[in-house]
């Protein structure tokens, strides 16, 4: 009896799949978009568009058909309603929460204290969930020594693990923006940096007239782009400034 | 084998420099074993073209070999100055040759390339240097600046007074030629107790507590490509080359033309190459927005915290926290001043000028002269 070699199986390379933030300039800089079911922190200072970022996000993922979540710890609903309809894109950004595939949520922090382990349940349990945003993180920290809410340092850090292990499943991207400014010093981060799985760091000059500039200094699985970009925040959202345009003779 | 001169200097001679760049405040931290020395520098950043225009006018005014004696003498008062700040110690002469090519290592990595080519005799105690595109005298040929930093380090490292002179070889490669020797005739002999600096110097420039708004450090300036750092280690604020300096080294410049009587000269110049420079880096936007740019630059070129208050007749500046240092405070507000002239539009002069020590601020008053 002959001996039936097996033909040799090719090795499957599976291609990581990503998720497009919606804007082409920024994700060219991150091989086309965000890995699937990362969870990656969208950090600057007040007023730098982390929120307009987000907007894109969503609204990317609805158009796909995909179900995305916006929750909100400090804003409420009409602040975000303003926001969208300064943009062009707010009509179709309506449309699609009206459709059910983007779900905008509000809460005060001590509300959202008593109900952020089941809401993050629940967004684990439905699958038809693939994009989440969580504007800001740092509501958990400015909760510190709140009279009114349970939080004090080692709860926070508790609830931050608990956050990010109920936020990691397969096909769940998740954005969770973080407030940053100087004057909070490194124990504000309860290792958040390590625990993501990739940064987009915004950050503005303000010379007179202002500069915006998006840097991505960590992100897994993929290889980012090294250097920064300049963008601006106009009618369509942020638009990303090509720098080899913007030379004047 | 254990290399103990190697181990020695390395771990124990050698400092470690750390550079701290705050919004407003940037300090050179220079720590080293050898004598358990930690001290810091209160250190700004200055526009290399204003100094270099500043010698080029000087030779027109008074000749090249008064300028050449003249920045031969702030060279030395410089370098003596910084060596008291640091705290330098004499090292044993048996290590010398390997602390000057230490130094000399340093120079070219701050831009001064005065150092490509070194011969140095232990025990005749003689150096001789080769460098071209040096700060500063690569625009304009005085190279007897660099020589009194030479002659400064060799009388330090021999403990005795070692004078050098410079020549440039060609003025199309802006080459220097630096030769020191204890044979040279005396030439100038630094005030060791006017430039040591006062025991106020840590307690006023290194203010504790600094809570200010939003302004932009040097590191937020290269991040934003504002600032950029070529191969040679020159920084460049747009195309303009600026050098870290210890503060009171601006100074020194501004006390020998004092002493020469060419301070009003001194302050045209300044004031007209600072509006010249203000041009060009501000371009084309408002007047407000121009006030705003100034406040940014400043305060990433450790020049303190700027706040401006403008009324119909005048402008004030209030800087909080700017360098201080015994000899004074008479550059930045010229720089300031060419500044708001390109800004208003109009030709100011400095009227007043009050300060505070604690916490160190300088009022300075600006109007026009009708």
């Amino acid at each position: 009896m002959k001996d039936k070699k097996k033909p040799k199986k090719e090795p499957q390379t599976q291609k990581l799949e990503r998720e497009s933030i919606g804007i082409k300039e920024i994700d060219s800089m991150v091989q086309g978009g965000l890995p699937s079911g990362s969870v990656i922190g969208l950090s600057g200072p007040p007023g730098v568009g982390k929120s307009i970022l987000s907007l894109h996000f969503l609204l990317e993922g609805a158009k796909k058909g995909q179900k995305c979540v916006y929750i909100n710890l400090e804003e409420p609903r009409r602040n975000i309603n303003n926001m969208i309809k300064e943009f062009d894109f707010a009509n179709e950004f309506l449309e699609l929460e009206k459709r059910g595939l983007i779900i905008i949520k509000c809460f005060d922090y001590p509300e959202y204290e008593k109900v952020y382990t089941e809401l993050l349940q629940r967004i684990k349990d439905d699958k038809k969930i693939k994009r989440l945003v969580i504007d800001s993180f740092n509501c958990f920290f400015s909760s510190i020594d709140n009279p009114h809410t349970l939080a004090t340092s080692i709860n926070v850090r508790k609830m931050v693990i608990d956050s990010f292990y109920s936020m990691r499943r397969h096909e769940l991207t998740t954005l969770v923006i973080l407030e940053k400014s100087e004057e909070q010093g490194s124990n504000f981060d309860y290792n958040i940096p390590y625990l993501v799985d990739g940064i987009i760091k915004l950050d503005f000059l303000d010379l007179g007239t202002i500069e915006r500039r998006i840097f991505i200094p960590k992100m897994r699985w993929t290889n980012q782009y090294k250097e920064s970009k300049s963008y601006d925040i106009g009618e369509k959202g942020i638009e990303v400034i090509d720098e080899e345009d913007s030379e004047l003779e | 084998m254990l290399n103990i001169k190697g181990y020695f200097l390395n771990k124990l001679l050698f400092p470690k420099v750390v550079v701290i760049h705050k919004p407003g405040i940037i300090i050179n931290q220079i720590s080293r074993k050898y004598g358990g020395v930690r001290s810091r520098l209160r250190t700004i950043f200055f526009f290399e073209d204003i100094i270099s225009i500043l010698q080029s006018e000087t030779i027109k005014k008074i000749g090249k070999e008064k300028t050449n004696n003249l920045w031969y003498k702030i060279g030395k008062d410089f370098t003596t100055r910084y060596l008291l700040l640091t705290k330098a110690k004499q090292p044993p002469s048996f290590l010398i040759p390997d602390i000057i090519k230490y130094m000399l290592a340093g120079f070219r990595s701050a831009g001064f390339s005065v150092a490509e080519k070194s011969k140095y005799n232990n025990k005749r105690k003689t150096l001789s240097l080769e460098g071209k595109d040096n700060l500063l005298c690569k625009k304009s040929e005085i190279c007897e600046y660099s020589a009194g930093i030479i002659s400064a380090l060799m009388s330090f490292l021999h403990g005795t007074n070692i004078e050098a002179y410079s020549k440039t070889i060609s003025y199309k490669r802006h080459f220097c030629h630096i030769d020191a020797n204890p044979d040279f005739n005396k030439r100038y002999i630094p005030s060791i107790s006017h430039l040591q600096p006062s025991k106020e110097y840590n307690k006023i420039n290194f203010p504790k507590r600094v809570q200010h708004k939003s302004f932009h450090s040097l590191k937020d300036f290269i991040k934003f490509n504002k600032v950029n750092i070529d191969s040679s280690a020159k920084f460049y604020l747009k195309d303009y080359v600026i050098i870290p300096v210890e503060a009171g080294w601006l100074e020194i410049i501004v006390e020998h033309y004092n002493r020469l009587n060419l301070k009003n000269f001194l302050d045209e110049i300044i004031t007209k190459e600072s509006s010249n420079i203000a041009k060009n880096i501000l371009g084309d936007i408002s007047q407000k927005e121009k006030i705003e740019a100034l406040i940014q630059i400043l305060a990433a070129l450790g020049w303190g915290f700027p706040y401006v208050k403008k009324s119909k007749d005048k402008i004030v500046i209030n800087l909080i926290h700017p360098p201080w240092n015994k000899l004074g405070f008479s550059y930045q507000p010229l720089v300031i001043n060419g500044f708001l002239n390109y800004i208003t539009g109009k030709k100011l002069n400095i009227i007043s000028t009050k300060s505070n020590k604690y916490p160190h601020s300088i009022k300075i008053e600006y109007a026009s002269i009708k």
